[in-house]
């Protein structure tokens, strides 16, 4: 195990920001941490790195512990911060020097390495410019490049892709891969679950600080395999719409997003004429229905009875 | 080496900081340039008026009573303003109350111990507040002593009509305080430098708010450096920093608006030093004591000008009597000032000495604070 993390608990005032998690990240993976906004995972992060004192708990990171061996588990982590943590004034080979050699790095093994992040992350050829010039989707990169490298042996990465265009984000994605097809365990953070569902092997799912699933990507699906998902896209709605349809027969959740309705039924409970019948007394029409596969995003729902963008 | 890396790169952070590296240079040579010509009539000589001396004569012979007859001459009536006083006391008592500048005193046996070849001196007793004035003072009286020595051994040595001459002595003496007196120029270039570093403060600020509090610092304390390696790399980084543009502007105003810097550039560079000290410290400190960084930036935009404003550094401040004296010594820049004047003008290195040391004691007590609160907060 890379990370091993025992009741972990962190509280901002009488805020319970991480509530008793508990969680191990084997070698290699991409572990997936996902949850809301103010789940908690930026806060269970910073924890590992020591920058938030925690309250209760323990962590244990390549087998040991920050009181012993600080210096060497932060030397073997790279971490790419959810806000972005470079230097504007520096061009982007500047920052990857400077960073570099708080690492230790120095002479032509620095520059070697710059040079591998710098073309890992494709802005070899921006090298020379401010990242005050650089898209967002650059910056991210630069953010990457920043973390990778002294080649740490785990890599943290908190929302790398938020605020992106969905091709820098495919980038993005395929060099998280590759990270860890060169031998880097990943902690991914995210609350996109198509990004987690095509990357992540372990997946823990965070919401108000408390892990309320765990498992591999498809241990998870299995738990809402149980049910039936319908989405149905409505011209208007109205409120006492969710109420109607959660009493329907078979109804095991109901949530209203814009205008599509998403209903959780229990398994061949049969119960599509009635929840027709009931938008049809509200007088509403029906454009359109989907009979989803399970997703992350369902098993979200089906757990807390929101969707992860609430 | 990790510090080295810190200090080069905080350097070339600050100076591709074209905004404020503009300001920090182009105000204060502006500044320099505007006050020292609008404000020129405030500085000549002409000005300058009677100086109020009390004189004390402890010793009452005849070498004491050539010095009073040298006070009445009618050249020196025009810079001084004598009152005799009966005890030593009561001098001190007029000069604690701003009555008088200085008190002059001849102390007993001066005229035996000139006549036996000893040190014979005539004291000049002053507050602790030293201004232009007094290096007047004692220029006359230096005038007087060094003439005066030549007179008596030439009395000894049985020369006759050696007498005091005073149209000579007055023209050496006008001379020399004429050199002692700082122009506008010199004046402004002095006090507009000490105000510009301590605007300098802001990059005390934002370095280490930025690395600290900012997102950047999550990722530096991610990394194996100690907190203390970033910090001293910070800091000194910052102080160099300052201290280059104090150089610049150093070189510029004396090559460019002849400015005075005296005659020994590496006392002056040290003072410049000691102030860049000060700010940086000045400036982490107030980040570390603000709930955010645009608080503690307000206020070193509030608190520069009244430091200035203290200090005289816009316009030499008109004599506010005692309790607005002593409330000068609550702005940093005064005693930067003063570091200054005390070397170029008045030649009393010990004084500079210990304006400069009082400069580092400050720098070294904001860092304390600044360091102490910085832990609490990190925790
Ligand atoms: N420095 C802090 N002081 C007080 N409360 C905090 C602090 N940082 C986070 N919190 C609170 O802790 C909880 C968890 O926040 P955290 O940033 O860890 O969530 P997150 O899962 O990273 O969310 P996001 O997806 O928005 O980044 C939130 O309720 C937040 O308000
Ligand atoms: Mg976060």
């Amino acid at each position: 195990m890379i990370v091993e993390i025992r009741n972990l608990i962190k509280r901002y005032n009488n805020n319970l920001a991480v509530d008793n998690v508990s969680l191990t990240i084997p070698e290699g993976d991409i572990f997936g941490l996902l949850g809301p906004n103010g789940a908690g995972k930026t806060t269970l992060i910073n924890t590992m790195l020591g920058l938030t004192e925690l309250n209760e708990g323990e962590i244990r990171i390549f087998g040991e512990n920050f009181r012993t061996s600080e210096r060497m588990i932060k030397q073997n982590i790279g971490i790419v911060p959810q806000d972005l943590a470079i230097y504007n004034e520096l061009t982007a080979y500047e920052n990857l020097q400077f960073f570099g050699k708080l690492y230790g790095l120095k002479g032509g093994l620095l520059k070697e390495r710059i040079e591998e992040a710098l073309k890992f992350t494709g802005l070899w050829e921006k090298r020379k410019v401010l990242p005050k010039r650089f898209s967002g989707g650059m910056k991210r990169r630069l953010n990457i490049a920043c973390a990778i490298l002294h080649r740490p042996k785990l890599i943290i990465m908190d929302e790398p892709t938020v605020g992106i265009d969905p091709q820098s984000r495919n980038q993005i994605l395929e060099s998280i891969k590759k990270l860890n097809e060169m031998g880097s365990t990943i902690i991914y953070t995210s609350h996109y679950m198509e990004e987690v569902e095509e990357i992540c092997n372990n997946i823990t799912i965070i919401d108000h600080g408390k892990v309320i699933a765990q498992g591999t990507k498809d241990e998870l699906k299995n738990l809402i395999s149980l049910e039936d998902r319908i989405k149905i896209q409505l011209t208007s709605v109205n409120y006492s719409l969710e109420e109607g349809i959660k009493r329907v027969k078979g109804v095991k959740e109901c949530v209203l997003e814009g205008n599509t309705l998403t209903v959780i039924s229990n398994k061949n409970a049969n119960n599509l004429s009635g929840i027709i019948e009931i938008i049809n007394q509200m007088n509403i029409e029906i454009q359109g229905m989907d009979f989803e596969k399970p997703t992350l995003e369902g098993v979200f729902l089906t757990l807390t009875g929101r969707t992860l963008r609430d | 080496m990790t510090i080295l890396n810190i200090v080069y790169f905080t350097i070339v952070r600050n100076l591709r900081d074209r905004r404020t590296l503009m300001q920090m240079m182009a105000l204060p040579v502006l500044m320099i340039l505007i006050l020292g010509t609008a404000l020129n009539s405030q500085f000549t000589p002409a000005t300058i008026g009677t100086s109020s001396v009390a004189f004390l004569n402890s010793d009452g012979k005849w070498a004491s009573v050539s010095f009073e007859e040298f006070l009445h001459l009618e050249e020196i009536q025009e810079l001084l303003e004598v009152q005799t006083v009966n005890s030593y006391d009561e001098g001190i008592e007029l000069i604690e109350e701003g009555d008088i500048t200085a008190l002059l005193h001849i102390p007993e046996g001066y005229t035996t111990n000139l006549q036996q070849g000893k040190d014979a001196n005539i004291e000049v007793v002053s507050g602790i507040q030293r201004g232009f004035r007094i290096t007047i003072i004692e220029n006359i009286v230096e005038s007087y002593v060094n003439r005066g020595n030549v007179v008596q051994a030439g009395a000894m040595v049985g020369i006759k009509g050696l007498a005091y001459d005073s149209q000579n002595s007055l023209k050496e003496n006008t001379i020399s305080t004429e050199g002692n007196i700082p122009s506008s120029m010199d004046y402004y270039g002095i006090t507009m430098l000490v105000m510009i570093l301590m605007y300098g403060a802001n990059y005390g600020l934002f370095g280490i708010a930025e690395d600290f509090f900012g997102t950047v610092g999550a990722r530096i304390k991610s990394t194996p450096i100690s907190g203390y390696e970033m910090y001293i790399g910070k800091t000194l980084g910052t102080v160099l920093t300052l201290f280059c543009q104090a150089l610049i502007i150093v070189f510029f105003t004396k090559y460019v608006y002849g400015v005075n810097w005296g005659d020994n550039l590496m006392a002056i560079f040290g003072i410049c030093l000691t102030l860049s000290f000060f700010t940086t410290g000045f400036g982490i400190m107030l980040c570390m004591l603000s709930p955010t960084r645009k608080f503690a930036t307000n206020i070193i935009n509030l608190v520069v000008p009244v430091f200035t404003f203290l200090a005289g550094g816009y316009a030499p401040l008109p004599n506010l009597g005692k309790v607005i004296g002593k409330a000068r010594y609550l702005s940093p820049n005064y005693i930067g000032q003063r570091a200054f004047f005390s070397y170029i003008y008045e030649g009393a290195t010990s004084n500079t000495m210990y304006f400069v040391l009082f400069l580092w004691g400050l720098s070294l007590l904001t860092m304390i604070t600044a360091i102490s609160v910085g832990r609490r907060q990190a925790a």
